[in-house]
């Protein structure tokens, strides 16, 4: 295969680059001495949990190769995607025509299963996404990480991370994909467990590790049913095969056999199943809010450019199996849909109401993460898949921007209560509450004023917060929501579909909270005056944020804004004609990557997948305007107009009253997971373990016991039977011996076999030269 | 796709009925593995009794598998064959069971060794040894090699008894391990050799291989290269069986430590399953390998020197031998060389069958004649394995007379006196030699008999004409040892005396 | 010409042979060495070696190998019969029933015998 030459080979090597660079660093930088650790930034920097251990020195070398090749990695994935973008813009019609390469991968009888690399419409608006935020994650890195004393672990995992989900991208089949989400799972627990020093850490590593797991076991589950009825795994074989689709769609499952379910149905639930673990969905959305334990440029991997886009990114991938057998653009859900269409308006709603009350500014962060989701899958159930394709885009972008602004707060944070402790600053009880307890620089009410000492932060954070909050027409986070949203409303208007309508609502509630609970933090952290000493003295000195935070971040914000013009609607007043003067361009790519109209029109079972976008209407663009505008509002006035003092109670325990600690905590699921599901599996393992232990290992332990006195005895046996038999024996044997060397029978079976062998060879010999004459003729 | 046949379906079409005295003899071994287990203390009554019974009933289900050539039936989709060659060699399979059962009996009680585990791996031995004389496949053949080699190596291990001194005599242990190495050692020759005549031929199935063998041979390529070798490693695998030189360095050993009975199972079921195997292979699979001029198989210069060799160093240096079982044991080498040259022999086109049929007389005949010697000598060996020496049977004519006459008996058959069975087998091999050509081995082996008159004659010798020390010796033996040698004697004799007998039985034998 | 049709199996054999010295020895090549006493004694579980690994085993281990190996081939004999047992039908059960048979007198006479007990 001509990988640089062919554009259908190319693909493979978009993830190569990272995947190399993971391998090169975990080969080459594994030097590194031990040093207890100190208050000393070199030595654990900004955690304090290392003091006193034995900690890794960062050898000089080997932080540079682990970035050097890093960024080449990443960079070489960039070249060789946007390289990849241009060939496939050269394609006649994207889509009906794909870049496409395969190799027989295993031989099952008459068919072999091949793997490959696939660039149709669905891949491209990854290609676009995923470099990008990668790239920016790992220059953001370079600066967050600088002081890290495993640096060059960090970068290895993080490129086999990023390697994983550019291969999860490319794949062109579901077990590929499952590999590269797999790898991600891996990577994602060792990467959140990044500080394993902290309890906390992994603990929080486990959980991801352990609910998604569940997740990926159902998700394979339905790949396997997939396969044995389709006996392909291929996107293209299935997705844009309406014979496929028709046969799924029309065919009994063997499980539910008199229901009315098809397979295309069980599978379908089967592969949401996945997604609700990977993409945080309710009720396995628990990992992610502890998923921040890991460094920043994780969190923004994780909750942006990779782990949870790739489960909605698979979903866009199959949905036109979700899809077989209904119609949702006539107000016909099928079952997966129904199931998407509940459980993501209701996580979204869940997880926004969870949101307002978190204080950790990170936490705020994970679960306006975990209600965004909600948004995509709610509108790949009504069968807005263009807006969840397109929320995907924007969101991985503001939310990138956003983690690591956040990261950068952080930073600022831990600097400044360096600050204060090396130069003596506020020692007395008023000015250092935290005294004798541990100080959190992640805790928002820690803050404020922030915006003074960290303008450049402050202001890609405004953006990116506006643009989750949707704030009109300028930012990205507007335009999609606004699609799905006119999505959901076409359904209420032209079907009267309870689903479309349940979106709606509850998607414009949860979009209202989350104006709201973004501009509380941004208030919080940003607005009125510096709340503790550290936040005055946040990023004192300068360049603690170096460069290279804050330069992602005004690229992204740059993305924050920009990527949303992509999809605006043509039929929209005014902007179209700056934006989409003849078509939308996003909608216009986006759903080539589904089955054509002509294709499907002849299966009853299949519906039209090239439905039009809906039709400009006033009611959703003023819903989301005003949601938008009245959540930022609301939060402007109890946040931004009255800052907060230090101490001072959140305005929100007064208003909710009983309901925030419920809120706070998460509704305590955490808990009821743990007394259901964590307690009395551990139970049992601890009932395992003392069994093993009483039971087993005891006995073990008495069976060698017995064991050696059975071998003393035995030492005992030989030395009458053997030193004795000796002495006695010698004289015998060397008479024997020396009859036996008289004659020609030795005795030893060595001889006798050289003997045969030698005899073998002889025979052959003659054999070979008395048949000659025969072999001759 | 493979259609699953009903049963009765499988038993028709596979001709299971064939292959019954072989598989028959196993489920009654395993039935009497059972029986052993939960007899009790009757079990040193019942397992011999249980074995006895079991050789007659497979000696029953034998007769019908008793077929001429041309009424010849396969079993199992040609893995077996039932056909004169088969049932007569499965009676001297049998019957030599049933002798050395009788001795074991006897034998084992006075070791102190008795268990039940004996007989039933003498029993399985037996049945591989039957297999293997019905194999018609390659792979059979060894399959059937190892269930004959394998409960002979424990069985040759058997003896673990506590010589005078209280101490235990390795002797078997020995022998045992040293049959069970060097028998492992053969196998992978035989093994290989299989491997290659398949490689070559395409196929593992006896009558196969006769037909495409011509074109294999026909193309001179490598093909007939690889046949060539892998019969030569045929015959090497084989040969170790049958103890040939220089094969047979393993036999005076071996057959000087194993238990007594066990040495004279050993000496005839083995012989008899390689020789049969060795015929089969030889004569009807590869007797393609015939010189267009002159009908010679391509193999038969080097059987005939295999031949000529174990002939002359078998009976030479049996001379040199003290005792008694390690003589015999050299005399058995050099039997194996008389039955080498009715193969030999077999390798000349037109005189495979008397071949065949002379080399089957002759194994009947040393059948008799070694298990009856065997029993003699384990009358007046001593539990400790002492005892066996020429000079211990000096004046047992005069403390047992029946005895040494028994033995006289069965020395003069070894050497091959007319009116014992003995005679017979070496004229019908040696006029099969003489008819093929082989005249320079029948010479060979004319002569070498003469030598072999020199020991076994010592052995009457030391019976009737030297005074023996005085004390007389005890009789050892019970009434099973007495109806062992009592059956070794009448074969030999009637098989010696009504001289036509045995070349009727062998006379619809034909395997060319 | 013989040679030749051999050469994809030589290539695999020299390859397999290659690539397990290579992954053997890779981490000899690039990775630190700096052995000492302590890395370079064997590694028992924390505890100091007291002796050489090569011993004198009770013989009851080799018997329990022996037993081991006669149940493992049975699985072998029952794992391509159970992926074609439906095709194989009656015949097949009836030939593995008589398979089955013979190992479960083995088996009988084994436990009788107390192959089954350690002591």
């Amino acid at each position: 295969m001509d990988f640089l030459n062919d554009p259908n080979a190319l693909p493979w090597l978009i993830p190569a680059g990272p995947l190399l660079a993971f391998l090169i660093i975990t080969l080459l930088t594994n030097k590194s001495k031990l040093v207890p650790a100190s208050d000393h930034h070199e030595y654990g920097g900004h955690h304090p949990d290392y003091d006193g251990m034995l900690v890794p020195v960062v050898a000089r070398y080997s932080r540079v190769i682990s970035i050097g090749v890093g960024m080449c990695g990443v960079l070489a994935a960039l070249v060789i995607s946007w390289v990849t973008l241009y060939n496939a813009s050269q394609l006649h019609h994207i889509g009906q025509e794909v870049l496409a390469s395969s190799i027989a991968w295993m031989d099952t009888g008459e068919t072999a299963f091949k793997m490959g690399v696939l660039v149709d419409p669905a891949t491209v608006i990854m290609l676009v996404m995923v470099p990008i935020a990668v790239l920016m994650i790992f220059i953001y890195s370079i600066g967050y990480m600088a002081h890290d004393p495993r640096q060059a672990r960090f970068f290895a995992l993080i490129s086999l991370f990023a390697g994983a989900m550019l291969t999860l991208v490319v794949a062109d089949n579901v077990l590929l994909l499952f590999v590269g989400w797999e790898i991600m799972g891996v990577c994602s627990y060792m990467l959140i467990g990044f500080w394993f020093e902290k309890e906390s850490a992994y603990k929080a590593a486990i959980k991801a590790f352990t609910t998604t797991r569940i997740a990926d076991v159902v998700m394979l589950l339905g790949i396997a049913y997939l396969y044995s009825l389709t006996g392909t795994l291929n996107y293209r074989d299935i997705m844009y095969n309406p014979e496929t689709l028709d046969m799924l769609a029309t065919t009994a499952p063997i499980i539910f056999g008199g229901w009315t379910v098809s397979a295309a149905s069980i599978i379908g639930i089967f592969l949401i199943i996945g997604t609700v673990g990977k993409s945080a969905q309710f009720p396995l959305h628990v990992w992610l809010p502890d998923a921040m334990e890991g460094p920043t440029p994780v969190s923004a991997m994780i909750h942006a450019a990779a782990m949870v886009s790739a489960g909605i990114f698979s979903l866009i991938r199959l949905y036109p199996l979700f899809a077989a057998g209904g119609d949702p653009h006539h107000g016909v859900l099928t079952e997966p849909l129904a199931f998407m269409a509940v459980v993501g308006a209701f996580t979204a709603l869940l997880a926004a109401t969870m949101a307002v009350a978190q204080n950790d500014v990170k936490a705020v962060l994970a679960y306006s993460t975990i209600s965004q989701l909600g948004f995509m899958m709610a509108a790949l159930g009504i069968g807005a898949y263009i807006a969840a394709a397109f929320h995907l885009i924007t969101h991985a972008f503001f939310k990138a921007l956003l983690f690591m602004a956040a990261g950068s707060v952080i930073h600022g944070m831990e600097h400044g209560e360096h600050h204060v402790h090396e130069h003596g600053h506020g020692h007395d009880a008023s000015h250092h509450p935290d005294e004798g307890h541990h100080f959190d620089p992640q805790d928002m009410r820690n803050m404020g004023g922030l915006r003074k000492t960290m303008p450049v932060t402050f202001w890609t954070f405004l953006i990116g917060g506006l643009s989750l909050s949707g704030f009109p027409i300028i930012t990205a986070g507007f335009w999609s929501k606004d699609e799905i949203l006119a999505d959901a409303w076409l359904g209420v208007q032209n079907y009267g579909s309870g689903a479309h309508g349940m979106v709606f609502i509850m998607l414009a509630l949860a979009a209202f909270m989350t104006a709201f609970y973004t501009m509380r933090q941004i208030a919080l952290t940003f607005g009125g005056e510096a709340r503790t000493e550290a936040a005055k003295h946040a990023n004192l000195g300068k360049g603690v944020v170096s460069i290279t935070m804050t330069l992602p971040l005004i690229i992204l914000a740059f993305f924050a804004i920009g990527a949303g013009f992509v999809g605006v609607p043509n039929d929209f007043p005014v902007l179209n004609a700056i934006f989409s003067p003849e078509y939308n361009a996003f909608h216009h790519l986006t759903v080539e990557a589904l089955p054509l109209s002509e294709a499907t029109a002849a299966f009853s079972s299949l519906p039209d997948y090239h439905a039009k976008a809906p039709p400009f209407n006033i009611i959703p663009v003023a819903t989301s305007v005003l949601v938008a505008l009245l959540g930022l509002w609301l939060g402007w006035l109890v946040y931004w107009r009255k800052p907060l003092k230090a101490g001072q109670r959140d305005p929100m325990e007064n208003f909710l009253g009983p309901l925030h600690p419920v809120l706070q905590n998460r509704y305590y699921l955490d808990e009821i997971y743990g007394r259901v599901f964590v307690a009395p599996s551990q139970w049992l393992s601890a009932q395992i373990i003392s069994f093993l232990d009483r039971g087993i290992i005891d006995a073990l332990l008495h069976i060698i016991a017995r064991l050696f006195t059975w071998l003393g005895d035995l030492v005992k046996v030989l030395n009458l039977w053997l030193i004795d038999g000796v002495g006695d024996g010698i004289p015998i044997a060397i008479f024997n011996f020396g009859g036996w060397l008289r004659r020609m029978q030795s005795g030893r079976v060595q001889q006798y076999m050289l003997l045969i062998l030698a005899a073998a060879v002889a025979i052959g010999i003659v054999l070979v030269l008395s048949s000659g004459a025969a072999l001759a003729q | 796709m493979f259609e699953s046949p009903t049963i009765a379906e499988f038993v028709t079409q596979s001709n299971l009925a064939s292959t019954l005295p072989g598989t028959l003899l196993v489920a009654w071994t395993l039935l009497l593995v059972l029986v052993d287990l939960f007899a009790g203390d009757e079990r040193e009554h019942w397992t011999p009794l249980g074995a006895c019974l079991g050789l007659g009933v497979s000696f029953v289900a034998n007769l019908f598998v008793y077929a001429p050539a041309a009424d010849q039936q396969t079993a199992l989709y040609g893995m077996f064959i039932a056909d004169a060659f088969t049932g007569f060699l499965n009676i001297v399979i049998l019957v030599a069971t049933l002798l050395a059962v009788l001795m074991s009996r006897d034998y084992l009680m006075r070791a102190g060794i008795h268990r039940g585990e004996y007989y039933i791996l003498t029993l399985l031995s037996s049945a591989g040894a039957m297999f293997m004389v019905a194999a018609n496949d390659l792979i059979v053949v060894f399959v059937a090699l190892e269930l004959l080699s394998i409960p002979l190596y424990i069985l040759a291990a058997f003896r673990s008894i506590k010589n005078d001194g209280g101490e235990l005599a390795l002797k078997s242990e020995e022998s045992g391990m040293k049959y069970f190495i060097l028998g492992a050692f053969s196998s992978a020759f035989l093994v290989f050799g299989a491997a290659l005549v398949y490689g070559a031929s395409g196929t593992t199935n006896i009558p196969q291989i006769l037909e495409v063998a011509p074109a294999v041979v026909d193309a001179a390529s490598s093909a007939t290269f690889y046949l060539v070798v892998g019969t030569a490693l045929l015959i090497v695998g084989l040969g170790f069986k049958v103890a040939v030189v220089p094969f047979h360095m393993w036999t005076p050993d071996v057959y000087e430590g194993a238990p007594t009975p066990v040495t004279a199972l050993m000496s005839v079921t083995a012989k008899i399953g390689g020789f049969a195997a060795l015929l089969r292979i030889l004569v009807t699979a590869l007797s393609v390998l015939l010189l267009v001029d002159g009908g010679v198989a391509a193999w038969q210069t080097t059987i005939s020197i295999i031949a000529a060799l174990t002939l002359v160093l078998g009976n030479f240096v049996a001379i040199s031998q003290r005792n008694l079982k390690r003589m015999l044991a050299y005399s058995s080498i050099a039997h194996a060389g008389y039955i080498m040259v009715a193969l030999a022999a077999a390798g000349t086109a037109g005189s495979a069958d008397s071949a065949t049929q002379g080399a089957l007389v002759y194994i009947l005949a040393y059948m008799f004649t070694n298990l009856g010697a065997f029993a003699v000598v384990m009358t007046i060996e001593r539990v400790d394995g002492g005892g066996g020496n020429i000079d211990d049977i000096t004046g047992l004519a005069r403390s047992r007379p029946l005895l040494a006459m028994a033995m006289t008996i069965f020395m003069l058959s070894l050497t091959g006196i007319p009116l014992t069975a003995g005679f017979v087998g070496k004229f019908m091999v040696f006029a099969a030699a003489v008819q093929a050509g082989l005249v320079g081995l029948a010479v060979i082996g004319v002569l070498t008999s003469v030598v072999s008159a020199f020991y076994y004659m010592r052995v009457v010798v030391n019976m009737y004409l030297r005074d023996s020390s005085g004390e007389l010796l005890p009789a050892l033996e019970t009434v099973y040892v007495r109806w062992a040698i009592n059956i070794a004697l009448a074969g030999t004799l009637i098989f010696g005396i009504f001289y036509p007998l045995a070349s009727n039985l062998v006379s619809m034998v034909s395997i060319a | 010409m013989t040679i030749l049709e051999f050469g994809p199996v030589s290539a695999l054999l020299v390859i397999s042979v290659a690539l397990a010295l290579i992954i053997a020895n890779i981490s000899r090549v690039m990775g630190p060495q700096r052995p000492t006493y302590r890395k370079s004694v064997p590694y028992e579980s924390g505890m100091k070696p007291i002796g050489p690994a090569t011993r004198r085993l009770p013989i009851k281990f080799y018997l329990v190998a022996v037993l081991f190996i006669i149940f493992d081939i049975e699985v072998i004999f029952f794992l391509p019969w159970a992926v074609s047992m439906r095709d194989l039908g009656v015949y097949g059960l009836t030939v593995m029933a008589v398979f089955t048979l013979i190992l479960i007198v083995g088996f009988i006479y084994e436990w009788k015998k107390g192959g089954l007990e350690w002591e």
